[in-house]
């Protein structure tokens, strides 16, 4: 092995992460080299300089600061309610409404006819209210009511036929006798 | 699964005090990595703080069973050099570090103490290229395997002895007025 071999394997070879065989060859020529000797020696002195550099402790503040942007500080909907917000949203929406409603003429009538429309309006909506309601009212009666309509129906229908057959035979004595 | 992996598991069931213990674990580890790459406390501050806000903002993406330690350092990592990239790290303040060591060194290299030394290798690493710089902190500073440190740069583990080794013999020559 080389002087520039042994070179590439030194610190390698001072942690004893090289391979038996190799370990050996390389421990082989330091022995018989005084370059490679005086370069193990540099070596292993750079090494216990570099290990024996304490770790720096992290400022708490470090610590704190992660902590407070990770779990302390958690998405909330409370900005979302403060008034420059309220205030943008509702300029937003006004404005949205605004540009897309069709008939934009209409929103600059005299006040009454305003009045006239938004009262026919609401008179439109309790008149649709009323009819949901009585189909609600005509629902909920059928199916409540439905099993004794049934019996009822076939009590009737029972009844029915007894007084027809009854009708019937009354014909038949009258024009028998 | 080991201890750290069930600490990782809870972190991401969203448990807070989960989470804090792997911040006090490794902040100091990270916080020494960033310094020893940046040299400067307040860019170490500032990168401690972004890994760890990546990290809990990418921690859903990890597996569970998969090396924690390093998909950490790896982060970190990447984390680190894009900074360095951007930052185009200033070559005066390494050209003017680079001064000061042989200055230092050729005026004391036979009276170093042991604590001179120590101050020279931190200074002297600064120096190192980057691709040489990382194995080294990774192995010497912060005491990973060289599997780890393998997987953590994704090169194999031959070229991270080699890199190792050579950082250190390039130091020793740093340090010797030789670079």
């Amino acid at each position: 092995m080389k002087c520039d071999e042994v070179k590439e394997l030194i610190t390698i070879f001072l942690e004893g992460e090289l391979e038996r065989e190799t370990h050996e060859i390389v421990k082989a020529h330091i022995d018989s080299c005084e370059i490679c000797k005086a370069l193990m020696k540099d070596s292993l002195r750079i090494m216990r300089a570099i290990r024996s550099i304490e770790p720096l402790p992290v400022p708490e503040k470090v610590v704190d600061n992660i902590l407070d942007a990770t779990t302390r500080k958690r998405f909330s909907f409370f900005p979302l309610f403060q008034p420059q917000w309220v205030f943008a949203f509702s300029v937003f929406v006004l404005s949205f409404f605004f540009f897309t409603y069709p008939k934009k003429a209409l929103l600059f009538d005299p006040i009454e006819f305003k009045a006239h429309r938004a009262y026919s309006q609401v008179l439109k909506v309790v008149t649709k209210i009323d009819g949901v309601v009585d189909y609600l009212k005509v629902l909920k009666f059928k199916s409540i009511s439905k099993p004794k309509e049934e019996e009822e129906f076939k009590r009737e229908k029972k009844g029915a036929e007894r007084v027809s057959i009854s009708r019937d035979l009354k014909n038949l004595r009258c024009i028998l006798f | 699964m080991s201890d750290l992996e069930e600490i990782v598991a809870r972190c991401l069931q969203g448990e807070e005090y989960a989470w804090e213990y792997i911040v006090r674990t490794f902040s100091r580890r990270i916080y020494n990595m960033a310094y020893q790459i940046t040299m400067n406390p307040d860019e170490a501050e500032d990168l401690t703080q972004e890994i760890f806000i990546k990290l809990y903002n990418s921690l859903n993406k990890y597996t569970l069973g998969s090396n924690f330690k390093v998909w950490l350092f790896r982060l970190a990592k990447n984390h680190i050099i894009d900074w360095y990239r951007k930052k185009k790290y200033v070559n005066s303040k390494i050209e003017e570090m680079k001064r000061e060591i042989l200055i230092d060194y050729h005026s004391n290299s036979f009276k170093d103490t042991v604590e001179e030394l120590k101050e020279k290798v931190r200074k002297g690493i600064e120096y190192l290229d980057l691709q040489f710089k990382i194995p080294l902190i990774l192995r010497d500073l912060q005491g990973l395997s060289y599997e780890e440190i393998s997987k953590i740069l994704d090169i194999p583990v031959g070229t991270v002895k080699s890199r190792i080794n050579r950082g250190r013999i390039l130091l020793s020559q740093i340090l010797r007025g030789e670079k």
